[in-house]
């Protein structure tokens, strides 16, 4: 039998052994909605599970016997005694069939009409309580159609200790009209023969361990790092002692101890995937859909407990992709896409969890289907729903009772799974998100922890008392001070902090803990980060990291939302783990959903509006900025390194020299002891500047206003709040060129590149650009909008390229037709530059996001090719 | 636990209980819900805990919480400083938890039996009244029976409400 089957039985037969006991308080509370959707969730997954198996006739009696609990769930039908034995009946034959299923590994002959038309009866409400004479009568006639089934159960839990001879373990156990007695027997000498026949197949290389066991040594062992710890702290102040020697291979045997347990707790998620080749393979004969899988990172090993709670949650998300997620060959084909459709299933680490996505190049969610149904449900009204992203709106399908698919067929569609996978996931501290593109595909994003034992984290104080900080919110730690950069400043008597480009709010510790006795100043900031929302906590001080074993608190204080568990440290104290969530929401009375994604959206549109800037010093006392992007490195080297050939100061770098130069030529190099320089290079070459101080690194919107008086800057923009030149890099880069290959082959070279004619409104691109164009071995000449665009494309011969910044949008009318036009007579090809994904223009051949240089070079090339 | 001093023996339903003293008061707790005796002891304060609970424990690497009988009973604390030694800590079990009651003093084991258990005097008001399974004549003085069982699910469900 294989392991799919053998799963499947084991962990049914778990699910309806509870089942009794809920239909049982159903029956006493009909209005208990949890009880009914946990069994309503059940009969789901089995119907689910058995339809993959192709076993087809408990998938019919558990869709009829799901059909009877969804009518009671949507109000339809009253949970009455006479529902509920029917019901039970249908569990009683779901049973039934398990266990011939557990002997001869498929399926028993027999019919199930009677009870499919029962379940029918009920689910159309033709049965009543009022009926109480025929249903009593069916209730009697199902209970003698039962017994004997019932009986055999017992019995062969009973006999299953009993050696019977194999040889009779052929007979199978047919449904038919044969004596209770009879029927118990067989079916129990065939369990016998089933149990004691099956093939030694685990090998002998492993064994295995009753789970608790391992649980409780992992327990075991936490404590005994704990009390390592102890012994080490009290022998920190006398490492003398003789003991010290002793106890440093305590320390060791104890790490690898640790690490061996936590070993046997971990499994590759490939554990977890192995059934979903089987599993792909099934539901595309079943929705006759094509379908490759690939999977990558199987060997991705997480703790065994986190992988037994994920199992499910895949399988339900494999599932849906498959389902609503792939299209039919025939719509893919008229979408303009392969006849096959690709499921993707890939995991890795990242920090300390473990990211798996689920991703499939479908039709994607359709996000008005999804609208129109959140509406129906009353989840969220329309004017709620005109405020949110479509990324937020995909969310929705994770509620409780939420379900696209217009029928409902066996593989999905009641509204019951999505809610279930994200509780799942949730329960064990992930977190999963759904992203989709109309079209192109959905991906299903799962980040969990690798393990929920041991985690690293900050001990920080605050009013005397010590308080953990789980690392993985962690994002830095700054040092208030009265300095500019690091000085606290409030809003309305909120402290925030200026943290390079942005402000971030801050949360006093003290406050939050209502400490606010103690008088010195908080002197450290926490900076933290919560989905992506950013926030600093303020706090007296950091102490040390340490890790920890996070252990549930205690009834008494499982109201304090700030807190998510407590430890004990070293030094024996216990202390409370702050639970970055909780500070966020007690302390913001912004819904921290809402805020993660506006502002996720918010940044992923500004994110190519914005530059990263260097600031520095030279010269004068103005700030000067250069794009960090063509930055190589910074360094700082010693005068004395400094050395000249010709009146050229020289330095020794990596190797070979590096002629230095300044801004200003008043400027002298080598006044100070260490000069700060900021390397550029281009191939094997490289220059540096001499600056005064490097002032920041910032990342902002550059709108530059030009000024012509100096040839070295090409404007001043506000960043930070300061007025600031804007070097004009290729100047610098001009001296490599100049310096390195002599004027007259740079001349040459100059005549034979390829020209590109850059069509932009921006003053500050062409800076940032032609440095990377230049070095592509391409001329850029720049036209700021399309008529200019035009003239030079008549007046030039040599515009092999165009590439056109989609960002301004004003680039259209009538003078945009005239600059297509001439490209195309020209048979010039015309790059689209976008500032986000999905600007487009009818203009432009292909698009190229405009702050990946790279990717603009590649573009090029290409163009050329073609 | 020191001069024990047994119950003369009694005939039937003996159960013993730890006696300890909060202000003037005798309390008792049956010996069944102990886990241990603590006088040594260093409890970390729970920053935003309700006023019932004084910290956490470290016992042994489990992390007991600490509560503080007396506001717990809404004793007065008057007699709080006329006896020199620290307070004492019982560990009881409730449940899967494990809790630190802190009193004034410990007493004796003793032995009672439930001829000796009389109902709440009816006019008794103090909030012990509720969490006493019935006061018990001593020789010497009467000692409240405690239902901690009681005290700790009232606490856990008040947190609830």
């Amino acid at each position: 039998m294989d392991d799919l089957l053998q799963d499947f039985l084991a962990e049914t037969n778990e699910s309806l052994s509870a089942l009794d006991v809920e239909l049982i308080r159903l029956e006493e509370n009909p209005d208990d909605k949890e009880t009914l959707s946990g069994i309503f969730r059940v009969m789901h997954t089995i119907k689910g599970t058995c339809g993959f198996l192709g076993l087809s006739r408990l998938e019919k009696v558990a869709h009829a016997g799901e059909n009877v609990l969804g009518k009671i769930r949507d109000g339809e039908l009253v949970a009455n005694p006479d529902i509920i034995s029917v019901i039970l009946e249908c569990l009683d034959r779901i049973r039934m069939m398990m266990v011939a299923i557990g002997e001869t590994g498929s399926e028993p002959e027999g019919d199930d009409g009677p009870l499919l038309q029962k379940l029918e009866d009920a689910a159309s409400g033709r049965i009543h309580q009022s009926d109480s004479v025929a249903a009593s009568a069916t209730g009697e006639e199902a209970s003698r159609e039962i017994s004997p089934q019932v009986t055999s159960q017992h019995k062969v839990k009973q006999d299953r200790a009993d050696e019977t001879p194999p040889e009779q373990s052929s007979a199978t156990a047919e449904e038919g009209p044969a004596p209770a007695e009879t029927r118990s027997e067989v079916a129990s000498e065939n369990t016998t023969a089933a149990t004691s026949s099956r093939p030694d197949v685990a090998s002998n290389q492993t064994i295995r361990v009753n789970l608790a066991l391992l649980e409780n040594l992992m327990t075991m062992v936490s404590e005994l790092v704990l009390t390592r710890n102890q012994l080490l702290q009290s022998t920190r102040d006398r490492p003398h002692e003789e003991s010290a020697v002793p106890l440093q291979r305590l320390n060791q045997i104890v790490s690898d101890l640790q690490e061996g347990v936590m070993k046997t707790r971990m499994q590759p998620i490939g554990n977890a995937w192995s059934k979903v080749p089987r599993l792909i393979r099934d539901l595309s004969r079943d929705l006759g859909k094509k379908i490759s899988l690939e999977m990558e990172g199987a060997e991705t090993e997480l703790d065994r407990q986190v992988l037994e709670m994920i199992k499910d949650p895949l399988t339900h998300m494999i599932r849906n992709s498959v389902d609503h997620g792939l299209e039919t060959p025939e719509e893919r084909v008229a979408a303009g896409k392969k006849e096959t459709g690709t499921v993707r299933l890939d995991a890795y680490h990242e920090g300390g969890h473990i990211i798996i996505n689920i991703s499939d190049d479908g039709r994607g969610v359709n996000v008005d289907r999804v609208r129109q149904k959140v509406i129906e449900n009353g989840l969220a009204t329309e004017a709620e729903l005109s405020q949110m992203t479509e990324k937020q709106i995909c969310q929705f399908i994770f509620k409780p009772g939420f379900s696209t698919a217009t029928s409902v067929t066996a593989v999905s569609g009641r509204g019951v799974g999505m809610d279930v996978v994200r509780t799942n996931i949730e329960k064990i501290g992930g977190h999963i998100e759904l992203s989709s593109k109309r079209g192109k595909g959905s991906r299903f994003t799962i980040k969990i922890p690798l393990t929920l034992a041991i985690v690293p984290a900050l001990i920080v104080e605050c009013a005397g008392s010590k308080f953990a900080i789980p690392q993985i919110s962690v994002v830095e730690l700054v040092c208030v001070s009265e300095r500019e950069s690091n000085r606290i400043e409030y809003v309305d008597g909120t402290p925030v902090l200026r943290l390079r480009d942005s402000l971030l709010p801050l949360v006093s510790l003290r406050r939050v803990l209502q400490e606010e006795k103690a008088s010195s100043p908080e002197r450290f900031i926490v900076i933290m980060r919560v989905g992506t929302y950013s926030f600093g906590i303020l706090v007296d001080e950091i102490l040390d990291t340490e890790e920890i074993v996070v252990k549930p608190v205690s009834n008494l204080l499982k109201d304090i939302p700030v807190f998510s568990g407590n430890t004990i440290l070293g030094d024996g104290s216990v202390i409370m783990i702050l639970d970055a969530n909780g500070i966020a929401a007690t302390t913001s009375d912004i819904s921290l959903g809402a805020k993660q994604e506006v502002s996720a959206t918010a940044s992923v549109e500004t994110v190519d509006e914005a530059d990263t800037m260097l600031l520095f010093k030279s010269g004068s006392d103005t700030t000067k900025a250069i794009p960090l992007s063509l930055i190589t490195r910074l360094e700082e080297i010693d005068a004395s390194q400094i050395e000249y050939a010709n009146g050229t100061p020289l330095v020794q770098y990596r190797g070979s020299l590096m002629p230095l130069v300044t801004l200003t030529y008043d400027q002298e190099i080598g006044s100070a002891k260490k000069e700060k320089i900021v390397v550029f290079s281009r191939g094997e070459r490289s220059l540096g500047l001499v600056v005064d101080e490097i002032v920041d690194i910032v990342t902002a919107v550059v709108d530059i206003k030009p000024v012509s008086s100096d040839d070295r800057v090409i404007g001043t923009a506000t960043i930070a709040g300061k007025v600031t030149e804007i070097v004009d890099v290729s100047f610098i880069l001009e001296q490599i060129d100049e310096d390195w290959t002599g004027g007259e082959e740079g001349q040459a070279q100059e005549e034979t590149r390829h020209g590109v004619l850059l069509v932009t409104p921006n003053d500050f691109y062409p800076s940032l650009v032609k440095p990377h164009l230049s070095a592509g071995g391409w001329r850029t000449m720049r036209a700021s909008n399309a008529e200019e665009a035009v003239r030079a494309l008549g007046n030039r011969k040599n515009i092999r390229a165009i590439l056109l910044d989609l960002r301004s949008g004003n680039i259209n009318g009538r003078a945009a037709d005239a600059l297509v036009e001439a490209a195309r007579t020209a048979g010039t090809p015309v790059i689209g530059l976008q500032g986000r994904e999905g600007e487009r223009s009818e203009m432009c051949g292909a698009f190229v996001r405009c702050k990946d240089y790279r990717g603009i070079l590649a573009a090029l090339s290409e163009a050329m090719e073609d | 636990m020191s001069n024990q001093k047994p119950l003369p023996d009694s005939v039937s339903n003996n159960s013993e209980c730890l006696s300890f003293y909060m202000g003037g008061q005798m309390f008792g707790i049956m010996v069944e819900n102990i886990q241990d005796v603590l006088r040594d002891y260093r409890i970390s304060r729970v920053p935003l805990a309700r006023r019932e609970v004084l910290g956490s424990i470290n016992l042994r690497g489990r992390i007991v919480t600490a509560i503080d009988l007396r506001n717990a009973l809404e004793l007065p604390d008057d007699n709080a400083n006329d006896d020199e030694r620290p307070p004492v800590s019982i560990v009881v079990y409730h449940g899967e938890e494990l809790y630190a009651l802190i009193v004034d003093r410990i007493g004796d084991v003793l032995s009672v039996n439930t001829r000796q258990l009389e109902d709440n005097p009816p006019t008794m008001r103090g909030v012990s009244r509720h969490y006493s399974r019935g006061v018990c004549r001593l020789d010497d003085r009467l000692l409240i029976l405690l239902d901690i069982t009681k005290l700790l699910r009232v606490l856990e469900g008040e947190r609830k409400t």
